[in-house]
């Protein structure tokens, strides 16, 4: 149902918006039935001409029924919740499937920057290749990333992956998802990041494994290789690019 | 049971009918006022890291702007939008600025806020670099007086801009983006390119400091 709305891109999308669905009939038929209820009495007890109002002190078993229940009840369904919630965590944080590929995904203000592993499938290698804000995966292959945050915390989230992680500056925190639709969808920072977090937003391209080799020469062509910088000049800019520490005093 | 007045019921009938009407109302005077916002208001954006008088602030790594030309100034705009400059994976600072440059969402926007920036009066800056060898970086200067001119004053005949009073720490770091490629390095940026090449041949890497300092202290 969900799905009408924003389409479900990952194996666990359809698995979270079940969940969702789930909370959101439990408490909407209880808040109905609850309101049904309270504007019943408010019409059946309303004021009438020649009856005085009563003081009800909820002692009466029969009174007290009215609390209870709707007690017994929440404990009965946030059981069911919890346990539902749980079937989730697992499939999507516990059972990670083992990896097809790895992506290094860095967030910064306000930008993302994607790692991918290149035609070796591994990360920290020469055929490296790093984009801005556009991310490129291959349908139907397992993606586990490892998320970080050059400054702030952000959080990383691609809705139509149902996928939501916090980035955490000094930390690299991993996940998976495993693309399940072509096509581009919305990546955007969840968490407020700064004056500019309503500019973070970058795209995820899902293709075919011939579409995605086609994006990664194309990529390579165009020079967004990651080692195409040696380590040492990396290094040197990085420490001067911090205009704080440029040169060591202001 | 007091009955309520019919005309009471009414009343609470159409009062979302008018809200609603409100706030229509409200959203089209808004669209039929809505002008390009005055360069003041788009600096708002830039303020709260190039200062209010475009002084510059160097502990958010921001330069100072003021007594930059406005072919300048619109230049490196349009290229933080279009990526030309900013988007490199090492270029932490640019990519901050490649997403506000975002906000001036049209040519127009862009050239209010550059005319407002560009009335700005020059400001001095703090040297940050510590005991630089200001006639090492005469010397060096001189490859760069070919085109930015003697005093640094600039020449927008050949896209050399104003470099005279910059921020020394921000000279520094872009003559070492330069020469990584992470600056002039996208494609189709001839400019960049041919400045990468002289930042590459015309100082070492050691005496960046020297040249940024005495560019800094240039009077333009």
């Amino acid at each position: 149902m969900i799905s009408w709305l924003l389409p479900q891109a990952s194996t666990f999308a359809s698995t979270i918006d079940g969940l969702v669905l789930l909370i959101a009939v439990i408490v909407g038929f209880w808040l109905i039935v609850a309101e049904v209820v309270l504007f019943g009495f408010i019409f059946k007890f309303r004021a009438r001409d020649g009856i005085r109002g009563q003081y009800v002190s909820g002692e009466d078993k029969s009174q007290k029924q009215w609390v209870s229940y709707p007690h017994y009840a929440v404990v009965v369904f946030d059981i069911i919740i919890i346990a539902a919630a749980l079937r989730v965590w697992n499939e999507v944080k516990v059972e990670v499937p083992p990896a097809d590929e790895q992506i290094r995904i860095i967030a910064q203000q306000w930008s993302w920057t994607f790692v991918h592993a290149g035609p070796d499938g591994k990360l920290d290698t020469r055929d490296d290749i790093r984009t801005v804000d556009d991310m490129y995966v291959q349908r139907d292959r397992v993606y586990t990333f490892e998320l970080h945050a050059r400054d702030v915390v952000h959080s990383f989230s691609v809705p139509a992956f149902r996928l939501k992680q916090d980035a955490v500056p000094g930390r690299a925190i991993r996940g998976w998802f495993k693309p399940t639709l072509e096509g581009t969808f919305d990546i955007q920072c969840a968490e407020m990041c700064g004056m500019g977090h309503g500019l973070m937003a970058g795209r995820v391209h899902i293709g075919s494994a011939a579409q995605y080799a086609a994006w990664m020469t194309n990529l390579t062509k165009i020079g967004a290789a990651g080692t195409a910088m040696a380590p040492t000049l990396m290094a040197d800019v990085a420490a001067h690019d911090h205009a704080g520490t440029a040169g060591g005093t202001r | 049971m007091n009955q309520v007045p019919r005309s009471h019921l009414v009343g609470v009938a159409l009062a979302p009918v008018a809200l609603a009407c409100g706030l229509l109302a409200a959203g089209c005077a808004r669209g039929e006022a809505h002008a390009i916002p005055t360069g003041e208001q788009l600096y708002a954006a830039c303020e709260s890291c190039h200062g209010a008088r475009g002084e510059g602030n160097v502990e958010l790594s921001a330069p100072k702007l003021a007594g930059l030309p406005a072919w300048y100034l619109t230049r490196q705009l349009q290229r933080f939008k279009d990526g030309t400059r900013g988007a490199h994976p090492d270029d932490e600072k640019g990519l901050r600025m490649r997403a506000m440059a975002r906000q001036m969402m049209s040519d127009a926007e862009v050239e209010a806020v550059v005319t407002y920036v560009a009335a700005m009066p020059d400001v001095d800056v703090i040297l940050t670099l510590p005991e630089p060898d200001l006639n090492a970086g005469q010397a060096d200067f001189a490859a760069c007086a070919v085109c930015h001119g003697e005093k640094g004053e600039g020449n927008e005949s050949i896209m050399a801009p104003r470099i005279a009073g910059l921020n020394d720490w921000y000279v520094a770091a872009q003559i070492r983006k330069y020469r990584t490629g992470i600056r002039g390095g996208a494609e189709g940026d001839d400019v960049g390119a041919a400045m990468r090449e002289m930042a590459n041949k015309a100082v070492a890497p050691e005496r960046i400091n020297n040249l940024a300092a005495y560019i800094q202290r240039l009077p333009g």
